[in-house]
């Protein structure tokens, strides 16, 4: 149990590394919607206007309540774990 | 003799009448702003539809007139938790302040029009009041008119600092989360003669 949660800790951990470090953009708030350049010129020859498309961009918002998640069961475990040794 | 004083006549009835044909079109205008905020901890950008109604002269832009209103309740960022906050009266407050307006005072135009094909285009610095959350600011930005036939365009960017309108959100979002300073594109297309 003690390493089931450790095992729970650090995936907690590497969530939010990939978060930080591997997530491009990287984005507070889950975006379901995007802004994206759209090629071409109107008619008075200007770049089109951006368009909102359909995403799925996880923020920090799912992220962050994963790590969460498993940092908690981790922590859960780990104390149960304790628990068990003392009694 | 009779010839003359009729050309005399056509010539004082064209001239009388110049200023009326001169006159400048009422139009009305649709399209959206879109909006920048680069904050060190996140990047929003967001959109909002927008409408306008301009007096504008071709021949003098400097004559330019009118007024634009943005929806502060049809803003949308890509996130639907987020828009909804942004409408509230934490920050924008679209309930009492549902639109964002700017009023043109006065206009100078800068150079020349300028014709590439069947487009007409011209450059104006627009003075004019500023109204976001029930404070009205004076502004200064530079539009780009543009028209083709009876199509119109106004393109403008400028920057508004929250502060000056005293939107400060939840304490400690302003100036990590969300720009201080917002950046903004418009654009406007109508149609008129």
């Amino acid at each position: 149990m003690k390493k089931a949660s450790l095992v729970l800790f650090g995936l907690g951990v590497a969530i939010l590394s990939y978060w930080y470090v591997l997530s491009e953009p990287r984005h507070l708030a889950t975006l379901t919607q995007k802004l994206v350049t759209q090629d071409g010129t109107d008619d008075f020859g200007d770049p089109l206007p951006d368009k909102w498309v359909d995403v799925f961009e996880p923020g920090l918002d799912i992220y962050g309540g994963a790590a969460g998640s498993c940092m908690f069961v981790g922590g859960v475990l780990f104390l149960i774990a304790r628990r068990r040794e003392t009694v | 003799m009779k010839f003359n004083v009729l050309i005399f006549a056509a010539t004082s009835i064209l001239m009388w009448l110049s200023p009326v044909m001169a006159q400048p079109t009422a139009i009305k205008f649709q399209g959206n702003i879109q909006f920048i905020s680069d904050a060190p901890m996140e990047r929003i950008e967001g959109t909002a539809p927008a409408t306008g109604e301009f007096n504008i002269d071709k021949q003098s832009l400097a004559s330019i007139s009118g007024k634009a209103s943005v929806s502060v309740a049809g803003m949308k960022t890509g996130n639907d938790k987020r828009d909804e906050h942004l409408r509230s009266d934490s920050w924008l407050d679209a309930k009492q302040f549902p639109e964002i307006t700017f009023t043109i005072k006065s206009a100078s135009p800068n150079g020349d029009l300028k014709k590439n094909g069947d487009v007409s285009a011209g450059t104006v610095t627009l003075n004019g009041d500023l109204s976001l959350h029930g404070v009205t600011k004076s502004i200064s930005t530079k539009a780009d008119v543009k028209w083709k036939g009876d199509k119109y365009k106004i393109t403008s960017k400028f920057q508004v600092k929250l502060a000056d309108f005293k939107v400060e959100g939840a304490s400690g979002i302003v100036g990590s989360k969300v720009g201080k300073t917002i950046d903004i594109s418009v654009s406007l297309r109508g149609k008129g003669n």
